[in-house]
């Protein structure tokens, strides 16, 4: 059992990938990497999220990903409300003693948060809102 | 019983609330208090016309799953980042355009096997694929057929890519030989046609794990079948 910690939070406030990446900065860990999803070709982005189920959602796939890819610590954070172009929606960083590990753990969770927290985007164009089309929620559960 | 359904997005927009109380007999399951909630605020039709899941307490819940007084429940509709993971294979754009544009439908299996294309050219076609632990068979490898699978979904479009639009190769004969059992995570199927005659291909394809070591190798003739409406 890995004793690496899970950090997890959703949140209207702006996301910093540099304050994530310094709270999974271990000794031990050789790689950092980050990812952070930024809003594209849209004036904005309106996130909504089942906020409670969201957090749990994605600490337990952080948790998941340092198991399975024994990462020294990984760290998601979801912004909700309104995201303008270029600012991010969504940043995950992941530490572990090789980049191989840091790379595959973090593109898990990044892929694993789209496909299975329960968050929805509205794209604001125009002062226009059209929510955007999607896959059914949960649909990555093959990995649980 | 009483229970009080969350509801989100366009699903909250439509009925005017973030939520919705809904009466159940006791033991209700999941699937009546779908069609409960359906049945009120107008949001029957929108229900139907995507596909939502149920969470209870939290937890994504099958439809036949029965619920209890004090259920936390919440209709989730589809996410909006909920990206297939196939568009995200950085061979996706080839893929695409050799292969994927000229296909009927894609396999609904693709994203169940963690399919992702990594590479296509004419006659040659790499694919990624996630093994599950949902895939182990009792001994703890993955099941052969799984394995077929992959190695049969990757030389299934090298054949396409050579061929251009307007065809499809149902396989005639496949033989897989099983080197090394297979583990739960990555695997990568390399596909290339060997021959390409007026009427049948012959391909042959790898499946390696991460460390590079191949898991099995495969040959197959498949029938090159011009579709008609092209």
């Amino acid at each position: 059992m890995s004793t690496a910690v899970a950090h997890a939070r959703v949140t209207e406030e702006p996301l910093s990938v540099e304050a994530l990446a310094r709270l999974v900065a271990r000794p031990a860990a050789g790689a950092v990497v980050t990812f952070q999803g930024t809003t594209r070709d849209v004036d904005a982005l309106e996130y909504e999220a089942y906020r409670e189920m969201a957090e749990q959602r994605i600490a337990m796939i952080a948790g998941e990903a340092i198991e399975r890819h024994g990462l020294e610590a990984a760290a998601a954070e979801h912004r909700i409300g309104t995201v303008r172009l270029g600012e991010a929606s969504v940043i995950v960083a992941v530490s572990a003693a090789h980049r191989s590990e840091a790379f595959a753990g973090a593109r898990e969770i990044i892929d694993r948060i789209k496909a299975g927290a329960p968050i929805w985007k509205k794209e604001v164009e125009g002062g226009e809102g059209r929510w955007a089309e999607g896959t059914r929620a949960g649909g990555d559960d093959r990995h649980a | 019983m009483e229970v009080e359904v969350r509801l989100f997005a366009m699903l909250r927009e439509r009925a005017g609330s973030g939520s919705v109380t809904v009466d159940l007999p006791e033991g209700a399951t999941v699937r009546e208090a779908l069609a409960a909630v359906g049945a009120r605020h107008g949001l029957g039709e929108l229900i139907e016309a995507m596909p939502v899941v149920m969470a209870v307490n939290r937890e994504y819940a099958s439809r036949d799953d029965a619920l209890s007084p004090g259920d936390e429940l919440a209709l989730i509709p589809p996410v909006s980042g909920g990206e297939s993971s196939f568009r995200t294979g950085e061979g996706y754009d080839q893929f695409m355009e050799l292969i994927g544009n000229h296909v009927p439908r894609p396999p609904g299996y693709a994203e169940l096997m963690g399919a992702r294309p990594l590479l296509a050219e004419p006659g040659h076609v790499r694919m990624e694929f996630e093994a599950s632990d949902l895939f182990l068979n009792p001994g703890g490898a993955i099941q052969g057929g799984f394995l077929t699978v992959m190695l049969d979904e990757t030389m299934g479009p090298a054949a396409i890519s050579a061929l251009g639009p307007g065809h499809t190769v149902p396989t005639l004969e496949l033989k897989v030989s099983f080197l090394r059992p297979g583990r739960v995570g990555r695997l990568v199927a390399d596909a290339r046609v060997v021959h390409l005659g007026k009427s049948v291909v012959f391909l042959e394809a790898a499946l390696t794990d991460d460390d590079g070591n191949v898991i099995a190798t495969s040959t197959a003739t498949a029938r090159v079948v011009r579709l008609k409406d092209s």
